[in-house]
């Protein structure tokens, strides 16, 4: 949300988000809306509650052509037909008069993909764009993700909790925990070699093969966001934790080339 | 859509049936008719005359079954004042009453949409505040109080406007703010909390992450979603806006069914009572089936239930 | 907007103003509301030219006290108010209660009538009962009550279906307690809030109805004062008497006011969810 300017007034953000160089997070109100939808787009996770239900499908993928392509009516529906089809939605023709509560889940998060490709950006944020549907519809919506991303100039950013979709789809994975990044690292790294505790609990907690083994749980709860502690935010529930972790915010390092890390003991026995 | 038309419309005999009945024994039960036609000092047996000319001397069943058919062939009889049938009466007077409520409908909305709007837009912030509590003041106010104040401030002080009567469009100014004063407000409060509540939704989130723009999103996004509790408002608040044209009707002296209805009562023509207050409940069912239909429009998704 | 705390003081505040004039009405009026004093008509209010503190809201057409009649009138208001919202408070709740709970043909009626009342404008029934019974005190109280059942009925039904679905309800009846014990024990305190809030909000409102329909002259009977009838008499003599209308005017809107204040602020505090709205 935050990336791009969607958050609540309430919401406070830090740091700096860089696109092509630039902070976007300094931008003005109307350079933001001009690059959202159209350089950066977003789907979510619910595309029942993310479509509007009393537009059609088609009015609601051509207002977002309109709106940063001067286009005619009728060359954004026919472009918005053209979008259907590349999301693979079956009979796209007739599809762009139906509204979204005629659409399965799967359609409707289809219908999001296509919206939000309607432009050509250049990275599609995907906030947890599977949680809501069927696992095979999961895996249908990621191939498509993955097949679009290979026939076009795309990046995605996807945000996940599920490890399995992560190892399938991610190139680089970054590890985040109230907040903050913990450990960013390439997806091969983060799987053989996590150097964060978080990481590593994260990936002792994937049920093994045997049934007979204990589903490993991180201990603790989540700290309120309202009331983070002082140091490492990780500190109250790590395993490694020692007293300095209470004192600073440990900063992002690098630990090996395009593998950093937010942890002071990664670096104990370096 | 046509399916949708046709159930509702197969409510209104039944909820029409109802009313009349409801009509039928507030009448009867209440009272023998016969005594309202006549004045005191009638004899015993003047009344009895006229019982038996109207039908009171038969039982209750019988009698509804007449004012059944009676009024399914729109026969209300004869008007006591008028010495003419009650229904055509109240015909000749649906034109002025049909004038008044439209401008009085036409002017709440204007002002209950623009101000429920702005007043959700400004949230919380100065602006919204005065509006809101000019609503919740309005809600308190006897409209029928704010006539008079029109009255002297426009008509007795000012001499800008005519205190009643009807004519030009300078007749209509007062009447017409009069009446729209006993919904505005209320219209003012649920178009704001309903645009509050439907700004919050998903969808405008994914509308603004589309690079929209933001009175865009306000006007196809939001508006059109905060709709329907503002369209059942309006199916609810007939009935008052009929009460309310009573009202103004009475302080104008406007020509229509509502002054009708009272100076019916006063001279106990209970044939136009009973006409206008069938002919209102049918306007009024009228308008909640378009009040259904409209919701239908507006909102995809009720077709299909 | 303003927080529910600050509605509900100076609701509570203004209410109990009121209560307090109306239950004290003969040791706070200066004169007797009925007695007439022909030879001062339409005295000025004080504040006018040759006003007087001797009648310090002037007098009417027939040399009434104002401020007098506007003191008994708030009894009169203030009665009917809630006598009548009582009426329709029971009735309408017992309606709906009944309604969802026993459900069926009888619950389908029920609200299929209320629907069809809902057509039937209130004044419409007061000129029916106000054309066959006359008006009285009495009657008004009638048609108010009636007329005005139907929203108790309407909310106590939604909110009965959904908790009768509740496992608490369920486990009620399973253990073999019956329908009324039921309602009574289980159901009406869940209600209550709800109830609570739409009977402060039409308190008001009947006051105002009141008000219009003895405007109307189909309220309370003259001479009895009730703020309605004093306000209807001002207005027949508006262009010379224009306080009149005018003081009965602003006590009709500082008590409805004050109770809408004090219903807004009641609702946001029991129905947190609902705290956008008013």
């Amino acid at each position: 949300m935050a990336l791009l300017g969607l958050q609540p007034e309430s919401a406070q953000v830090e740091g700096e988000v860089r696109f092509s160089g630039q902070n976007i997070l300094t931008l003005p109100g109307d350079q933001m809306t001009a690059l959202r939808g159209r350089r950066i787009s977003m789907i979510f996770q619910d595309p029942m509650s993310s479509l509007n239900p009393v537009l059609t499908i088609g009015q609601q993928i051509s207002e977002t052509l309109r709106a940063h392509f001067d286009m005619s009516r009728r060359d954004a529906w026919t472009r918005s037909k053209h979008l259907l089809d590349l999301v693979r939605v079956p009979g796209a023709a007739g599809r762009l008069q139906a509204y979204p509560h005629e659409l399965s889940g799967g359609l409707r998060q289809r219908v999001m993909i296509a919206m939000a490709l309607a432009c050509e950006p250049e990275l599609l944020l995907a906030d947890e764009p599977t949680t809501a549907l069927d696992v095979t519809v999961q895996a249908q919506i990621l191939d498509l993700l993955l097949d679009l991303r290979d026939e076009t100039n795309l990046s995605i950013l996807l945000i996940t909790h599920d490890l399995g979709v992560i190892a399938n789809f991610a190139d680089r994975v970054a590890v985040m925990y109230c907040g903050r990044v913990m450990e960013a690292a390439s997806v091969g790294d983060f799987f053989d070699a996590p150097s964060h505790p978080y990481a590593e609990a994260l990936i002792r907690s994937i049920p093994g093969g045997s049934s007979q083994e204990r589903l490993e749980a991180i201990p603790g709860t989540v700290p309120k966001l309202t009331d983070l502690p002082r140091g490492c935010r990780f500190a109250t529930r790590c395993l490694r934790y020692r007293a300095a972790c209470s004192e600073d915010l440990p900063e992002l390092r690098e630990i090996s080339p395009g593998h950093s890390t937010a942890c002071f003991r990664a670096f104990d026995n370096a | 859509m046509f399916q949708f038309t046709i159930r509702q419309l197969v409510t209104v005999p039944i909820t029409l049936l109802l009313v009349v009945t409801a009509t039928f024994f507030v009448l009867r039960l209440t009272g023998d008719p016969a005594t309202l036609y006549l004045d005191v000092t009638a004899t015993p047996e003047q009344i009895e005359t006229l019982r038996r000319q109207l039908g009171l001397d038969k039982t209750l069943i019988v009698q509804y079954g007449w004012f059944l058919t009676d009024i399914l062939t729109l026969d209300f009889g004869r008007s006591l004042q008028f010495q003419a049938p009650a229904l055509d009466i109240v015909v000749s007077r649906l034109g002025a009453t049909f004038e008044l409520i439209g401008t009085a409908l036409v002017l709440a909305l204007v002002l209950g949409l623009i101000g429920g709007l702005v007043s959700a837009i400004y949230q919380d912030r100065w602006l919204d505040m005065a509006i809101s509590t000019f609503a919740v003041a309005g809600q308190s106010m006897p409209s029928f109080w704010l006539g008079i104040l029109l009255v002297q401030l426009f008509a007795l002080n000012l001499g800008w406007l005519p205190t009643s009567g009807t004519g030009g469009i300078e007749h209509l100014i007062l009447p017409a703010i009069t009446l729209a004063a006993f919904i505005a407000p209320n219209l003012i409060l649920i178009t704001r909390t309903a645009v509050l509540e439907a700004s919050t939704d998903q969808y405008v989130t994914t509308a603004r992450a589309k690079g929209l723009k933001n009175g865009y999103i306000l006007l196809c996004h939001v508006l059109p979603n905060a709709l329907n509790p503002i369209i059942s408002f309006f199916g609810l608040q007939m009935g008052r806006l009929v009460g309310g044209s009573v009202v103004t009707e009475t302080i104008f002296a406007w020509p229509g069914i509502g002054r009708l209805m009272i100076g019916a009562v006063y001279q106990r023509d209970v044939p136009v009572v009973v006409a206008t207050v069938t002919v209102t409940c049918l306007a009024i069912i009228l308008a909640n089936l378009l009040a259904d239909l409209l919701l239908a429009l507006v909102d995809p998704r009720i077709n299909l239930e | 907007m303003f927080g529910s705390q600050f509605k509900i003081v100076i609701g509570t505040f203004v209410v109990a103003f009121f209560a307090f004039v109306a239950i004290f009405a003969p040791l706070l009026a200066p004169f007797n509301p009925l007695s007439q004093d022909l030879f001062n008509r339409l005295a000025p209010p004080v504040w006018a030219e040759r006003g007087s503190w001797t009648h310090a809201l002037g007098t009417d057409n027939y040399g009434r006290d104002v401020l007098s009649r506007l003191i008994y009138g708030a009894r009169v208001s203030i009665l009917v108010g809630v006598t009548s919202m009582l009426l329709s408070c029971t009735l309408g709740s017992l309606c709906g209660v009944i309604a969802a709970y026993r459900g069926g043909r009888l619950g389908s009626f029920i609200m299929r009538f209320s629907d069809a009342h809902l057509a039937f404008p209130e004044i419409l029934l007061a000129i029916l009962i106000v054309a066959t019974l006359g008006g009285s005190l009495l009657n008004i109280v009638l048609v108010l009550g009636i007329s005005s059942w139907m929203v108790y009925a309407r909310v106590v039904y939604g909110l009965t279906l959904s908790l009768k679905e509740r496992p608490f309800i369920e486990a009620a009846r399973a253990q073999g307690a019956a329908g009324w014990y039921i309602i009574r024990r289980h159901i009406l305190p869940h209600l209550l809030p709800m109830i609570i809030v739409i009977s402060t909000l039409q308190v008001a409102q009947m006051i105002l109805t009141e008000t219009a329909l003895s405007f109307l002259g189909l309220g309370v009977p003259p001479p009895t004062p009730s703020w309605g009838n004093v306000l209807a008499e001002g207005r027949d003599r508006l262009f010379v008497a224009p306080w009149i209308a005018n003081s009965a005017g602003i006590a009709i809107i500082l008590v409805v006011w004050g109770i809408n204040l004090l219903g807004n602020g009641l609702r946001e505090r029991l129905d947190p969810r609902a705290g956008a709205r008013g």
